[in-house]
């Protein structure tokens, strides 16, 4: 068992950061270094292969001073946001909102260590022994819905690794949205792992809408639980644009009646990419409704894999689980997993599921083709038309309009085909 | 001016069309009648393009063009237009999208600029209206979650504003209630003109009794069996196809 790829120098400059709790840090990294790195004899790391980062040696603690701005991400981004450079707030680019509710950093932590006293997989013990930052969201108003929350990574000289942790709630009866924007510029190598505790009190309702440009060599493990109180609703959106390795754990339980929660997904993976979804809903309360889509587009040698977990518990009666994957191949070398995985201890549910991996339809093809569009463009609407369908499913319609735009230069889509609703 | 030499093709191996002659003049309507499975759809997908049909053998011709190299949506920009018997559910475009990339690109084979797209709400709108369909046709997605009958109109309405010069229509009346039929086929008269050929495949003399035809042919196991004037499809409805199909046998 190598844990090389850390060094214990890396751990001890890490834990010597003034204000975080040491104490924590080192029973993390013990707990971590006890434990082996998932390999693809692990069930939940069947086909993602992690053994080469195994070989590497992250050196870099944080790294030196960045000159970013938000000028480099192709979006834009509105007040009241929070950014992280290279794993660190920076307040030059964030907006001052630390008044009260939202605590960061040094003050966070009591909330964030809170949430991990026993961190449990590979990367969480390693996210709470290396931990650089960290917020804590007490919504407790929809004042400044939406917030950004905004993580820039720089080109470093040596492999770099960062590590986020942050946690939101969401009190009973407020309504609220969250932008992530993880924007990896250069194509160096580095290490992520951010995870994100989300807590949703009775009646709140949370839209999360988390969108994924890592480096290109980059490994990125993100991971998002959320915990749903009775009527809450939580909407998560994933739009992945893919990485070296780039895998979400996105789980919800609906722990209380009547809550709801959407998760939404949309892997675009091309050259290398490997985009893992793994996704786990738990029904654990009567008269819960969830509704999950995802979708990839795999294009070139890339790969993406989809696990789709739902449990409906015994005491869990008339809830409601629709699970879609679908996959659209565009080479012959791309390659998509789907695995729908259902548990399901009550008979009194309604459960629906499908997966797909399918090439370009070429009855639309032909269809298209035959109202005198050629094959190119052809191609790209059904292409585009296939990622439009998550894409419509985001409330924004400013944010789907920047989106498409993202999608289109990314799948080197013909700009001027002007495909969303709002268009028109 | 289409002319059919010969035709055969052949899809996996297996023979379909087995020698199909026609000629079809500017301004005249021909119906293609025959039982199913007798090839009518796969004659009209072999005039459109469709790459999965082989030509064994015969020539198809469109203004003296030899339409056998040409790619579908070259043949469109020639102006031949089918009316698919099974219209292709696309999600994700959106129908309005369709109708004005379409409308474009044929615009652009004309060398014509692209249309304003005010300009093309106008002309689309005033289509829509003449086969009472609502705007929410233009923002649904291409035939999704459409109706058999939805399906049809939409198919006419690509028609009405594409103006071809040859129009094959694939059993555009099935699926059609009376009242729709009704409506469906007066758009196709309005398209009648001494320029355009029109080309109604269809099971059933009904459509007939709306468009009249200037010629009727029977087309039985891949082949042309019988032709006439519209008389013949009156014959046909009272007598079935039996007679033509054993006619076929003895000959
Ligand atoms: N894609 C296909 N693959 C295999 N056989 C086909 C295909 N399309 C048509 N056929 C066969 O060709 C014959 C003619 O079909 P079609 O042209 O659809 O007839 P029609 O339109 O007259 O009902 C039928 O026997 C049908 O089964
Ligand atoms: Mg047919």
């Amino acid at each position: 068992m190598s844990h090389d790829m850390i060094p214990q120098s890396l751990f001890e400059a890490c834990a010597a950061l003034p204000g975080w709790n040491k104490q924590l840090r080192l029973e993390a990294w013990k707990s971590w270094q006890s434990m082996a790195m998932p390999t693809i004899r692990d069930e939940a790391w069947k086909y993602t292969n992690i053994a080469r980062l195994e070989k590497m040696v992250f050196t870099e603690v944080t790294s030196t001073p960045s000159t970013l701005t938000l000028n480099d991400i192709p979006l834009t981004i509105p007040e009241n946001r929070f950014c992280f450079i290279n794993g660190v707030f920076n307040t030059a680019l964030s907006t001052d909102l630390t008044a009260g509710t939202y605590l960061l950093s040094k003050s966070a932590w009591p909330h964030i260590a809170n949430k991990h006293q026993t961190p449990h997989s590979y990367f969480e013990r390693l996210n709470a022994a290396m931990l650089n930052d960290g917020l804590y969201l007490d919504i407790k108003s929809s004042t400044h819905s939406p917030i950004y929350l905004v993580l820039l990574q720089d080109k470093t000289n040596g492999l770099s690794q960062h590590h986020l942790r942050h946690r939101i709630k969401v009190h009973a009866g407020v309504k609220s949205e969250i932008v992530i924007v993880d924007w990896g510029l250069a194509d160096s190598m580095n290490l992520t792992t951010y995870i994100m505790d989300i807590e949703l009190d009775e009646g709140a309702e949370l839209n999360c809408i988390h969108l994924k440009k890592a480096a290109t060599k980059g490994y990125h493990i993100r991971q998002t639980h959320s915990h749903l109180a009775k009527d809450s609703h939580f909407n998560h959106f994933n739009f992945d644009f893919g990485a070296k390795l780039s895998r979400n754990e996105i789980s919800a339980h609906l722990n209380g009646e009547h809550a709801t929660c959407q998760l939404n997904g949309l892997a675009l993976a091309r050259a290398q990419d490997h985009i893992d979804n793994q996704t786990q809903i738990g029904h654990l309360a009567p008269k819960t409704n969830s509704v999950e889509q995802y979708r990839g587009i795999i294009d070139d040698q890339a790969c993406h894999v989809f696990h789709g977990h739902v449990l409906i518990d015994a005491n869990a009666p008339d809830s409601i689980a629709n699970q879609q994957n679908k996959n659209m191949l565009l080479t012959s070398t791309g390659q998509a997993y789907a695995e729908p995985q259902l548990e399901i201890y009550n008979q009194n549910v309604q459960c629906i599921h499908g997966a797909t991996v399918g090439d370009i339809d070429e009855e639309a093809l032909f269809y298209l083709r035959s109202r005198g569009l050629s094959d190119e463009i052809a191609r790209q609407l059904l292409i585009f038309g296939f990622a439009r369908s998550i894409l419509e499913t985001l409330a924004d319609k400013n944010l789907q309009n920047e989106l498409a735009l993202w999608i289109k230069t990314h799948l080197a889509i013909d700009s001027e085909l002007i495909l969303t609703a709002v268009d028109f | 001016m289409l002319t059919i030499k010969n035709l055969e093709a052949c899809i996996e191996d297996k023979a379909i069309l087995k020698g199909i002659n026609l000629n079809i003049k500017p301004g005249e309507v021909h119906a293609i009648m025959g039982p199913n499975g007798s090839g009518k759809s796969t004659l009209a997908n072999v005039l459109a393009g469709r790459e999965e049909y082989q030509i064994t053998a015969g020539t198809m011709h469109y203004q003296n063009v030899d339409l056998a190299p040409l790619t579908p949506d070259e043949r469109a920009h020639l102006g031949l237009f089918l009316s698919f018997q099974y219209p292709v559910e696309i999600p994700g475009v959106s129908n309005l999208y369709l109708l004005k990339s379409a409308l474009n690109a044929k615009r652009k084979h004309m060398g014509l600029e692209e249309i304003d797209a005010i300009d093309f709400l106008t002309v689309v709108r005033e289509k829509m209206k003449l086969l009472h369909m609502d705007d929410s046709y233009l923002y649904r997605d291409v035939n999704s979650g459409f109706s058999g009958g939805e399906k049809k109109r939409n198919e006419i309405l690509q028609l009405l504003l594409l103006e071809p010069s040859l129009c094959v229509l694939d059993e555009t009346d099935s699926g059609l209630d009376i009242d729709a039929l009704r409506i469906v086929a007066q758009g196709i008269n309005m398209m009648r003109n001494e320029k355009r050929s029109i080309l109604l495949i269809t099971h059933y003399q009904r459509l007939l009794d709306y468009i009249k035809p200037d010629v009727v042919h029977i087309l039985s196991d891949g082949k042309i069996v019988a032709e006439g004037d519209y008389q013949l499809a009156t014959v046909l409805e009272a007598e079935g196809y039996e007679p033509f199909l054993q006619k076929k046998a003895g000959s």
